[in-house]
């Protein structure tokens, strides 16, 4: 949609400033959702801000001053502002679907900050932007696996540059490939065609770009012939189920599943069990892409009419994404299967879980920004008492690894996989 | 868009640091916007923005933005959580001193206040006292508003308020910084004896510049208060049910919730009598039909879907609509029945009756009277508001103030209407501090059709008129021109207020059309004209016809 | 500058005596000095309070607003300093309207307490009362003192159980606040059903507010909305004791949590034979037998639970377990009766003071010392007064000691009571000197400052004085309204 298109939505914002706050916080210090405000602290970096920014951009005609493209590339695009507005609002203003088009807007003028632009330039130039294309497969060195580009398979396993180009998720992937192969499945991975899926190109402002990779990427998974793709990439997955249909790219008749997803539900058919103890006290991440950023996106073409004389509705059903729909269980439902280990949740947890500040870009093009986000989430976590902040993100787990260590936190930070690797043992429990 | 000269600009950088002010265009558009619709209007961006946002991080920052203001012959206006935008500046070109760095909070739950600044919420205050046992009053607008700057700036209301009163009465000593940028500490903290009283040494000069209504804005800039805290039997913290948007709280042990009906008004007021008098109710709240309805359903759409199909609640029809929805509070298992055991003998002695709600649907009220997180929805019911009403007096005036709605409202709310259809009266009502009795009557409107902004700016209108002949309570609606056009009969409130903003404000620089300015306003000259033939009935297409220009 | 003499002409329609009986009688009414009035006026009504205002601003003649029909008058707010004309309201003393529902009633400021009880009695009400008040004690004037009241759990605000006022300014405007602003006159209002029940307002105005405190500097009120308590259908008092003040202070704390008790406060031992003595001999005789282990602790809180006729026994049996608990908790415990003095005894003489103040009862004279503050910071501020309070230090003075929590808990009066003969007057004055200065030092704050307290009160608090005087010259701007007082 394009910014005049979000008209009815943008005026029915009634500035409240909910889009700024957990809507029953539990306490002062963890009251906040949205950390482009906390960054920016002006109002104009809220998820409310940036509505009024887009109308107002098309209203008065305003200039893309480095100010308002920092107001709008300040953000993560995490998703918190459109959770917490739906609070009182219903789908009446959406937040979210206006900052698409807002930086669609300016990404198509070219107002956007050089760091943002360089990277989609990376990503058009490597398929990546985190890595270049040669190394994308490094990982890979010494396994035996199926190319899923050179054959059909029944399930593809789709890697993801945060996996692919980050040593340190390596053994994971490793872990996960062997469970892989001893489930007997047949699956591939797509290698050298493997590209990440255009969520952050999407994010960024580059609808275009994003269009490009998802279509290449629709193509892979076509090619693969997979009725299951399984991704590790928590960004891929939001981008297959919330960006892909805004795109209009369909990947047919394929189920999309998280790694997190897929792992538990071999643990439930008994692949492989968690045995052993720990005394452990742990904490988890929900990270927003797997969270309310992986909700289903379904394309609506209604209009907004009044019924009742007043009461603006669309003029007929119309799916709203409310964050319950993110995957919230899974990674929970394993963690809680290594017997001692206690997992004492966040206040801002799931649905309402506070962005460590590691995607759209965020740690290259502000990266105060999204340390002062780690940060935030990093005092939260230490706050339960736990010794270990795990999550299902690889992105999540690389920048919040570093800023914990950067800043002395006496956390760490894990992925699920890694924190219950130790308890595997293989066949029936 | 209006800037400031450099060398302004300048002295506010020096004060705050360049990095806290911005004169850009995005941010001042963030201060122009007014989306509240409670006040009708056209525009989303009302095409003042303030030449400048600053963010102060300290009174003294303060003090020295608004000398700097002072010395330059420059309006300001402060600005916390921004909630509407009423803190939006009177003036295009003053300064926006945004509150957001001052946020801290100090609770002394011992003494059952808190000490906060602009920028802490009523969620976080909320928060941070129950686990002392304490819960704090939280207005209309939710956990997200300002204690501080309710209940120094504006009304303060609330939905808990027959048990957490209203914030004329909630604030304590105070922290103010003069429209001359003087810092001046109004009760037991000028003393520097802590902030639990805002009368004295002598007078209670706080009644200066807060009444039933706050300054506004017109006054000069809040910075800390004393805010008091009400008892809360419940848990240390709200156990959340349900999934969001539609969460719930588990109702505590010891506590109780009902939805209560009665066939009368009369009988209701009996009633009301009764418990006010046995002390049984902490949470007593009035919501009307169609709004209990929005609270139950997420969306307007699902809303919609349940009133077309018939299926909405028995709590969300008209049918139940003389109504309480009651949460009794109680410290042991013993006094909980006692209240119960009350409760249930008035019922059957005013001839009313408990209407069945589901788990969610109780979980959801339970949540929203002690948080007031879903009273918000009323503003998606439509894009303006109408308002009539906003009167405090006795029990008795119920039945009056329903009638008074009702003849306004006419066929207004009817299909083919101008203001949103219900089969009842849009009346909101508490008790106040178990006294008294306050309502509002809240019809929503659409602003993007003239026929409904019209009718809604002429129903205010008609309000307040009705109001001066046959008033039902003190009201506190009336602020900006509305204060000077009907002032008169409040015992020239108005001119009171002219004399103290002329006496604290000489230069006119804290920047407030909601507050009266040095000289009688236009529309207050043209009123009594206006009143005695456009209000004329065979004049009323007349007056729709100027109103649709005005308001288009 | 004011007049120092009377002009020739009188105000319309008012006498004022200027008989020497009459002059005499109201500076012996006080227990310190006051200048010699000029005249004594007795308006009968508000038309009569406007003309005679007009007039004294038309020639600059000072008024000091009285209510109470007589004395002792003890805190200086009704001596004058200065030549001028004493407005003496005893005589406006209608219940002008009371509406038992609404726990609500109107009332000049003349009515005592006493007579208020009497006219509230048949509306099913009593009056909302301080501690014992003086027979000829104003309703309104003590509400206007903001003197704190009995019942913390109905103090919502500073300015309860006052609601709305008609007040004529120094100015000579007339005003109404709060619920009385209602356009018509209060007949027209009272007969559409309005009742006055809101304080603050028109709008941002609450002069109600500022008037009390202001000890008639800013303007006169010719009648006031108060809150009364409905009278219960059953109540019954407890005392509870402590060697401490802590444990007394823990339980004040949790009464108002659990918005228990229509009634408490806490009394030294000195001060509660005072509230129960009704003569010098039984006092003395009752002090001279307290020993350290005796019945009647050193520290004393009275609560007085009550329950309307909604399952009165049902809502008793609750109320009085939730009380022992509490009690218990703190570290209270349940004083019986000791030579007669029991909590019902008290509780009579709460509802119905003798009519002889007790403050004079046990030595003949009093003298007062208070403050604000806050329930956990007493305990500080009575450890900073002790070197003032030993038997040496005191010789034949006896000390008591009230503390009244206020504002449903959040605040509370503290109080000292330093009760002589007139052969130790000198000795306290001084002690009073002394105690005003260690509860300073102690950040006690002088919200209601009398005569020299005034002096402290504002250099304590220079910054607000400034805008006082602003207020001041807005309301009275020829300062003819109690010349001399505050910081004004």
């Amino acid at each position: 949609m394009s910014l005049e298109e979000r008209r009815v939505y943008q005026e029915a914002c009634i500035r409240c400033s909910q889009c700024k706050f957990v809507p029953a916080p539990k306490s002062k210090a963890f009251s906040s959702i949205c950390p482009s405000i906390d960054y920016g602290q002006f109002h104009a970096y809220s998820g409310g801000g940036k509505v009024i920014t887009s109308y107002a951009l098309v209203k008065n005609n305003l200039e893309a001053t480095p100010r308002l493209i920092d107001s709008v590339f300040a953000c993560t695009m995490c998703g918190a502002c459109d959770t917490a507005c739906k609070t009182n609002e219903g789908d009446n203003v959406e937040p979210m679907d206006t900052m698409y088009a807002l930086r669609a807007h300016l990404a198509k003028a070219g107002n956007v900050p050089p760091v943002l632009r360089e990277l989609v330039e990376r990503m058009l130039a490597q398929g990546s932007h985190l890595g270049p294309r040669h190394s994308r497969n490094d990982w890979a060195v010494g396994l035996s696996l199926t190319n899923a580009s050179q054959g059909p398979v029944d399930v593809l396993l789709h890697i993801g540059g945060e996996v692919a180009f980050d040593k340190a998720q390596w053994p994971s992937l490793r872990t996960t490939i062997k469970i892989m192969q001893k489930t007997g499945i047949d699956f591939g991975v797509a290698m050298d065609d493997e590209n990440d899926g255009g969520g952050t190109a999407y994010d960024i402002g580059y609808q275009d770009v994003a269009l490009e990779m998802a279509q290449a990427l629709a193509e892979v998974v076509r090619k693969s012939h997979a009725e299951l793709v399984v991704t590790t990439s928590a960004q891929a997955y939001s981008a297959f189920r919330n960006i892909y249909p805004r795109l209009g790219v369909e990947l047919g008749a394929v189920e999309v599943l998280h790694v997190s997803d897929y792992l538990e539900r071999l643990l439930q058919q008994g692949v492989f069990a968690l045995t052993g103890k720990s005394q452990k006290i742990i904490t988890y991440h929900d990270p927003c892409k797997l969270g309310r950023m992986s909700e289903t996106y379904v394309q609506w073409q209604g209009k907004w009419i009044n019924v009742l004389n007043t009461l603006s509705v669309p003029d007929s059903t119309r799916p709203v994404r409310f964050g319950n729909g993110g995957n919230y269980e899974s990674a929970r439902q394993t963690l809680s299967r290594v017997p001692g280990l206690t997992l004492v949740e966040m206040e801002r947890n799931r649905a309402h879980s506070y962005c460590c500040g590691a995607s759209a870009g965020t740690p290259q093009a502000y990266p105060e920004m999204a340390e002062m986000a780690a940060i935030n989430r990093l005092k939260e976590a230490q706050a339960t008492g736990a010794s270990c902040l795990v999550t299902s993100c690889a992105g999540c787990e690389l920048h919040l690894r570093a800023i914990a260590q950067r800043n002395n936190f006496q956390i760490e930070v894990k992925g699920v996989l890694e924190v219950v690797a130790d308890h595997i043992q293989w066949g029936q429990a | 868009m209006s800037r400031l000269p450099k060398e302004i600009y300048r002295d506010l950088a020096d004060i705050v640091g360049e990095q806290f002010l911005s004169e850009d265009d995005c941010v001042t558009a963030s201060h122009d916007w007014f989306g509240l619709g409670a006040d009708p209007s056209t525009r989303t961006l009302l095409g003042k923005p303030p030449a400048v946002v600053v963010l102060p991080a300290t009174t003294e920052q303060v003090a020295g933005i608004i000398k700097t203001c002072a010395r330059h012959g420059i309006k300001f206006k402060a600005h916390s959580t921004g909630y509407g935008n009423y803190a939006g500046v009177g003036t295009k070109g003053s300064v926006s001193i945004d509150l957001r760095r001052m946020n801290r909070l100090e609770v002394d739950h011992k003494n059952r206040m808190a000490i906060i600044e602009p920028y802490v919420t009523a969620g976080e205050l909320l928060a941070e006292v129950m686990q002392h046992n304490l819960m704090c009053h939280i207005i209309g607008a939710g956990p997200i508003h300002s204690p501080l700057a309710s209940a120094t700036s504006m009304a303060g209301v609330g939905v808990p308020g027959n048990h957490t009163s209203n914030n004329s009465r909630n604030l304590l000593s105070l922290e103010w910084v003069t429209p001359e940028g003087e810092i001046v500490r109004i009760g037991s903290s000028g003393s520097d004896s802590g902030w639990f009283t805002g009368e004295g040494p002598g007078p209670g000069f706080r009644g200066m510049i807060r009444g039933v209504m706050g300054a506004l804005g017109g006054l000069g800039v809040f910075t800390r208060i004393g805010y008091k805290l009400y008892p809360w039997a419940g848990p240390a913290a709200l156990e959340w049910t349900g999934a969001h948007p539609q969460r719930g709280i588990k109702v505590p042990e010891n506590f109780a919730l009902y939805q209560l009906s009665w066939e009368s008004w009369k009988d209701l007021t009996a009633a009301t009598y009764d418990i006010q008098h046995s002390r049984i109710a902490a949470f007593m709240t009035r919501t009307p039909p169609v709004a209990v309805g929005n609270i139950f359903a997420e969306t307007n759409r699902a809303y919609y879907e349940a009133h077309a199909a018939g299926t909405l609640v028995e709590a969300a029809r008209g049918e139940t609509g003389k109504s309480w929805t009651l949460m009794l509070m109680a410290w042991s298992p013993t006094e909980l029945k006692w209240k119960q055991d009350v409760l249930m003998a008035i019922l059957d002695q005013t001839f009313g009756r408990v209407v069945a709600l589901r788990p969610d649907h109780e979980q959801i009220l339970a949540a929203n009277l002690v948080t007031s997180l879903y009273v918000a929805r009323f503003n998606r019911m439509g894009s303006a508001a109408a308002v009539s009403l906003g009167i405090f007096d006795s029990f008795a005036c119920i039945p009056k103030a329903i009638q008074h709605s009702e003849e306004l409202l006419g066929d207004m709310q009817k299909p083919g209407g101008e203001l949103l259809q219900a089969d009842t009266e849009q009346n909101w009502m508490w008790p106040s501090e178990g006294r008294h009795i306050w309502t509002e009557n809240n019809p929503g409107a659409n602003r993007f059709v003239s026929k409904s902004l019209v009718a809604a700016v002429e129903f205010i209108l008609r309000g307040f008129i009705k109001g001066e002949k046959d008033p039902v309570g003190i009201t506190f609606f009336l602020f900006g021109p509305a204060a000077d056009m009907f002032g008169k009969n409040l015992g020239n409130a108005n001119v009171w207020m002219r004399r103290v903003k002329n006496a604290f404000d000489p230069q006119n620089l804290s920047d407030s059309k909601a507050f009266v300015g040095p000289q009688l306003s236009p529309e207050a000259k043209a009123w009594p004209f206006v009143k005695k033939v456009l209000f004329h009935r065979w004049l009323r297409p007349l007056l729709r016809k100027i109103l649709a220009k005005q308001f288009s | 500058m004011l007049a120092t003499s009377l002009p020739a002409q009188a105000p319309d329609g008012i006498v004022i005596d200027t008989q020497n009986a009459s002059i005499e009688a109201y500076v012996a009414s006080h227990v310190g000095y006051s200048e010699r009035p000029l005249g004594i006026a007795k308006p009968a009504n508000q038309d009569d309070i406007e003309r005679l205002i007009g007039w004294a601003n038309q020639h600059k003649i000072g008024l000091v607003p009285v209510s109470s029909s007589g004395g002792p008058r003890r805190r200086a707010d009704t001596a004058l300093s200065v030549p001028a004309v004493v407005v003496d309201l005893s005589t406006m003393d209608r219940l002008i309207h009371a509406e038992g529902r609404d726990s609500i009633a109107l009332i000049e400021p003349g009515m005592t307490f006493p007579a208020f009880d009497r006219a509230l009695a048949s509306h099913g009400l009593r009056s909302i009362k301080p501690l014992m008040p003086r027979s000829n004690k104003s309703v309104l004037a003590s509400f206007l003192e903001r003197e704190p009241t009995l019942s913390p759990n109905d103090h919502w605000d500073t300015t309860d159980p006052l609601a709305a006022l008609s007040i004529v300014f120094g100015s000579g405007e007339p005003f109404r606040t709060g619920g009385a602003s209602l356009p018509g006159t209060l007949e027209e209002n009272l007969k559409r059903g309005n009742r006055q029940m809101m304080a603050s307002g028109p709008l941002v105005t609450d002069y109600g507010r500022v008037l009390c405190g202001s000890q008639g500097t800013l303007g006169i009120v010719t009648w006031g909305s108060v809150y009364c308590e409905r009278i219960p259908e059953c109540e019954q008092a407890f005392l509870y004791g402590a060697n401490d003040f802590s444990p007394l202070a823990e339980l004040s704390r949790q009464l108002a949590l659990h918005q228990l008790g229509a009634q408490f406060f806490v009394l030294n031992r000195t001060q509660f034979l005072a509230a129960m003595c009704d003569s010098t001999a039984t006092f003395e005789q009752l002090f001279a037998e307290c020993t350290p282990g005796d019945t009647l602790s050193p520290w004393l809180l009275y609560v007085n639970l009550t329950a309307s006729d909604h399952l009165p026994e049902q809502k008793m049996q609750w109320q009085t377990e939730t009380l022992w608990e509490l009690a218990e908790q703190a570290g209270a415990r349940l004083i019986p009766s000791k030579d007669g003095l029991t909590a019902a005894m008290l509780s009579q003489r709460l509802h119905q003071p003798p009519l002889d103040y007790y403050k004079d009862t046990p030595r003949g004279r009093h003298k007062e010392v208070f403050c604000l503050t806050q329930l956990d910071k007493v305990q500080a501020m009575l450890d900073a007064v002790s070197p003032l309070t030993t038997p040496d230090s005191l010789g034949g003075i006896r000390l008591g000691v009230y503390v009244q929590p206020t504002i449903q808990g959040v605040s509370c009066h503290l109080e000292f009571c330093l009760f002589h003969d007139a052969s130790e007057e000198r000795q306290a004055v001084q002690r009073v000197k002394e105690l005003h200065v260690a509860l300073s030092g102690e950040k006690g704050f002088f919200s209601r400052p009398y005569d020299e307290w005034a002096k402290t009160a504002f250099e304590n608090d220079t910054g607000i004085v400034p805008y006082l005087r602003t207020v001041k010259e807005m309301f009275d701007p020829n300062g003819i309204l109690n010349p001399g007082k505050l910081c004004f």
